[in-house]
């Protein structure tokens, strides 16, 4: 029963990240030609193609942080044809941005974890640790890739993810 | 700063937290809303999951690394299902870091063995205890009566309770009669601890976790703490901040450590024995320590200056990539320092000169007479959860317990009389050390191996040959609590033993502290206590009068009075004083004794004064050539333990490492047109694996890293230690990890 709820929140509302350098939502819409190449040379396989029943976003690249999220390689930009998505430095992917909750972060609970920082493709600038290794996001830096997210060790999630760009 | 207030910083945490409120709200960026956080929903099956309340808790310790954090283990209906870090405990004062935290998760799954099993051609059936243990012991007889007592080995892991190396020490040496008892500790910290026996004269460590606060300086060298000790790490840390401690790392990779070093020295990997020699000389000839005190302390002062003095700074710089400013710099922070805390991993041990890196770095400590005082000192931490227990009992080739050694002739007759054996039948020469029982067993000396709890298939280096040679052991015993294994695959008998929270025993950490394991559930199925198995076996071979126990408290008691008199006196330690005196620090030669925290603090040594030993540098024993240009080094990643048997379990700790990678340096993916995520081949002579490509500059041009975790179960190509070079220390015979020569081609 609880999985089935579990699942129905995953599935009805999962966060979905557009890859790096996309432009903003209404850009993106109107140059991306659904060729799905960002798709194909993704090397984790992290973007997918929107099914039909997101009929507004159809045919559009869209990542799933809770499957597969994006190791910022920036390749996708690269191969983009039209420049819905454009190449780009890690630093200005735009993707969105997180957030730890303090109230289950592992490292605010007397746990040293900090798997988030270590593994975040733009450590030291997008994350942090506090005098008690405990994590802290600079706004400024994050640019909501979803690994932190993907990774954190807790159910749930210690860590919210907001897409959209800056 | 006092030694017991380390844990809590509550000013600075409610600074972060203020300053990360702050900063949420002055975010001005527009977001767009495209789906709403999952976290919500995920939120009741998480509760669902703890909803069995504990019903009762017992004392425990944390079976990974040697730090040895204390836990409690809550049990419900003869199950774990919880574990906490325990409050009052010394060394961790409640806090875990996330291999102990998740614990549960690796007592329950669906490759737990759980009966014992034989070989049929390529499958395992099923068998009884009594038909097992009557196989193991008949062979055993069999073939140490046609080959003699050397041909049978057992090699262990060092992450036993030292009540169980006491009965494998006793069943192999004094009653087998071979001393060919081997322990994984060999490919972790041997070097270490003979690098220590050879400056000391006793395997000595003489420091405290305490000393952390005591500290102006922390020289880490080779060692990635923040990686593999994280509770550990993070009292270093705290006190850094609160005591402005400098931090200086010698690393040649940017670990995390190396993100919180106030100098971080990258040194060219493998040279670090001149630039020890270097400090040295720097600081006697600036003038930085007292060479009065040097000639008190140690015995060939003078030759040692002598020795060191034809390493200036120019050529350091040159032969390690370091600027001669850096060098000098961290030669006068080490002078300037009070109180410097030295400490090393497997940067230095395992190399084929692991022993002569250990002790040139031995050397600095000892000149600039950081010993004997509180805050400073080399300190050992172990990789693995029983190792300094393993010391004392003695459970390597050439120990007896009490750091005895089998060669010595009245070492042998003490033990022999506690132990109610003839000690004409213990051999006086030393036994064999893994990669000499491989060897053995390759040239057909050695035609039985008992393995317990180990997995030498993933973690010894060339593991193709290691394979090879397995599968022509002519009886090989697999006892291990998961099967398949990577080793299990060649056994041609698997017992079930138990793990951790399934059996009893004294752990001793790495500051010497002893810390009681209680046996919180049954094992599961037909699986036994492990020395159960082994006294099993020892009965049916005609020795039941030597293993008459009836539970693990009057095993210790018997090997307590092996420890009487000896450097690691425990007469003061019963099982019940430990249950309230957690940690305490041996010696503690009565009950009333309060143990020893700091050892030395008279200056009186084993052999009255230190020992300099005076070493040159010498190459790795593989290095790149134009076949295969680029050097391989290989060390773990957080969140994983060795050869994974354990964590892979753990669903919260593999999304972060699912599979191995390679760490390659930018210029090299562009030399060899890589892009980051892309597979990778990296193969050397012995062998190739596909890996995930890293680029990341934190390693250096001309070096890949690959985490040593992954072997033939994660993937037929994905066996780092197929990699790996069989080279050896020369006194410690510790495996050479950090170097081997590898090329790396697109897929
Ligand atoms: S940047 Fe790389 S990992 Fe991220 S979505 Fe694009 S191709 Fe995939
Ligand atoms: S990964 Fe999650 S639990 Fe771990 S430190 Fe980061 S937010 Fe906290
Ligand atoms: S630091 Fe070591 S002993 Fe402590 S919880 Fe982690 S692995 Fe276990």
């Amino acid at each position: 029963m609880f999985e089935f709820i579990q699942n129905l929140f995953k599935t009805t509302f999962s966060i979905h990240l557009r890859p790096p350098g996309a432009r903003d939502e209404s850009g993106l819409l109107a140059a991306c030609i659904k060729c799905g190449r960002c798709m194909e040379v993704c090397p984790y396989q992290s973007i997918f193609l929107a099914p039909y029943s997101q009929w507004s976003l159809y045919g559009t690249p869209l990542i799933d942080p809770l499957k597969k999220p994006c190791y910022l390689c920036m390749k996708c930009p690269e191969v983009c044809p039209t420049g819905a998505l454009k190449p780009v430095t890690k630093e200005k992917a735009g993707m969105g941005i997180a957030g730890i909750i303090e109230t289950t972060c592992l490292s605010y609970q007397e746990t040293i974890c900090n798997l988030c920082y270590r593994h975040c493709p733009l450590k030291g600038k997008a994350i942090t640790l506090d005098e008690d290794l405990s994590p802290v996001i600079i706004n400024e830096g994050c640019v909501g890739c979803g690994v932190c997210f993907y990774i954190c060790p807790t159910q749930p999630r210690s860590i919210s993810l907001k897409t959209g760009r800056k | 700063m006092s030694e017991e207030d380390w844990k809590g910083n509550i000013d600075s945490r409610k600074m972060s937290r203020r300053r990360f409120i702050k900063g949420t709200t002055a975010a001005g960026v527009a977001l767009t809303l495209v789906g709403i956080d999952p976290n919500s929903g995920t939120f009741k099956a998480a509760f669902a999951k703890g909803a069995s309340k504990p019903e009762k808790w017992f004392l425990s310790v944390c079976p990974y690394c040697g730090v040895g954090c204390g836990v409690e283990v809550g049990v419900a209906s003869g199950k774990v299902v919880a574990v906490k870090g325990m409050k009052d405990h010394p060394v961790n004062k409640g806090r875990l870091c996330i291999l102990g935290k998740n614990l549960v998760d690796i007592l329950y799954t669906n490759d737990r063995a759980l009966y014992p099993m034989t070989r049929r051609g390529e499958r395992f059936n099923r068998i009884g205890w009594n038909e097992a243990t009557d196989r193991v012991a008949n062979q055993l007889k069999q073939t140490i009566d046609r080959y003699g007592p050397n041909s049978v080995a057992m090699y262990i892991s060092a992450s036993e309770y030292n009540e169980e190396y006491y009965i494998y020490n006793k069943f192999v040496k004094g009653c087998l009669g071979t001393n060919n008892l081997e322990s994984s500790a060999r490919l972790c910290w041997a070097s270490g601890v003979v690098g220590l026996v050879k400056a000391f004269g006793a395997d000595a460590p003489p420091c405290a976790y305490d000393d952390v606060e005591k500290a102006d300086l922390f020289f880490m060298t080779g060692y990635n703490v923040y990686s593999s000790k994280p509770v550990f790490f993070r009292r270093i840390i705290k006190a850094k901040y609160r005591n402005n401690t400098k931090l200086i790392v010698v690393d040649p990779r940017n670990t995390n450590t190396a993100d919180f070093a106030d100098r971080h020295l990258r040194i060219k990997p493998g040279t670090d024995v001149i630039l020890h020699n270097t400090l040295a000389n720097i600081l006697i000839q600036e003038k930085l320590i007292n060479e009065r005190e040097a000639r008190q302390l140690t015995e060939n002062y003078d030759a040692f200056k002598q020795h060191v003095k034809k390493f200036t700074a120019a050529m350091a710089s040159e032969a390690t990539g370091l600027s001669v400013t850096e060098i000098v710099e961290t030669a006068r922070d080490i002078g300037r320092a009070k109180a410097g805390l030295f400490l090393w991993g497997q940067g230095l041990n395992q190399s084929n000169i692991g022993t002569r890196k250990v002790t040139s770095l031995l050397n600095i400590v000892f000149i600039t007479g950081n010993i004997g005082k509180p805050g400073a000192g080399p300190m050992a931490i172990t990789g693995q959860t029983g190792a300094m227990g393993l010391r004392e009992v003695g459970g390597l080739p050439h120990l007896l317990p009490g750091f005895r050694k089998v060669t010595d002739d009245k070492a042998r007759d003490e033990i022999a009389k506690i132990w109610g054996v003839d000690p004409n039948r213990m051999d006086s020469a030393n036994g064999k050390t893994l990669p000499a029982i491989l060897e053995g067993i390759d040239k057909g000396q050695i035609k039985a191996l008992w393995i317990i709890h180990s997995n030498p298939a993933a973690t010894f280096p060339d593991s193709n040959w290691v394979r090879k040679v397995l599968s022509k052991t002519e009886f090989l015993v697999v006892q291990d609590c998961y099967h398949p294994t990577e080793t299990s695959k060649y056994a041609h008998l698997i017992l079930p033993g138990a793990q951790w929270s399934e059996k009893a025993g004294i752990l001793t950490n790495s500051e010497r502290g002893l810390n009681l394991v209680e046996q919180a559930v049954m094992p599961p199925g037909e699986a036994k206590p492990d020395l159960e198995i082994v006294m099993d076996v020892a009965k049916k071979m005609g020795f039941s009068q030597q293993f008459p126990y009836n539970n693990t408290e009057e095993i210790f008691e018997e090997y307590k009075r092996c420890c009487q008199g000896r450097p690691c006196d425990i007469s003061g330690i019963t099982y019940n004083r430990l249950r309230i005196d957690k940690g305490i620090q041996w010696p503690v030669p009565a009950l009333d004794h309060q143990g020893t925290k700091r050892r030395f603090l008279d200056k009186k040594f084993p052999k009255g004064k230190l020992r300099l030993n005076l070493h040159e540098h010498q190459e790795a024993a593989e290095v790149p050539d134009k076949n295969y240009p680029i050097l391989l080094m290989t060390g773990l990643v957080f969140g994983q333990y060795h050869s994974r048997t354990r964590t892979s379990k753990v669903p919260a700790l593999n999304r972060a490492v699912s599979e191995a990678f390679a760490e390659i340096n930018p210029s090299d993916a562009r030399k060899y047109r890589l892009w980051d995520g892309e597979m990778v081949k990296v193969s050397s002579k012995r062998g190739t694996v596909t890996v995930r490509a890293k680029v990341t500059d934190s390693v250096m041009a001309g070096t890949v890293f690959l985490p040593y975790h992954f072997a033939y179960l994660a993937g037929k190509d994905k066996a780092i230690n197929s990699l790996t070079n069989r080279a050896f220390d020369e006194f410690s015979q510790q495996p050479e990890y950090k170097a081997c020569a590898v090329k790396i081609e697109r897929t």
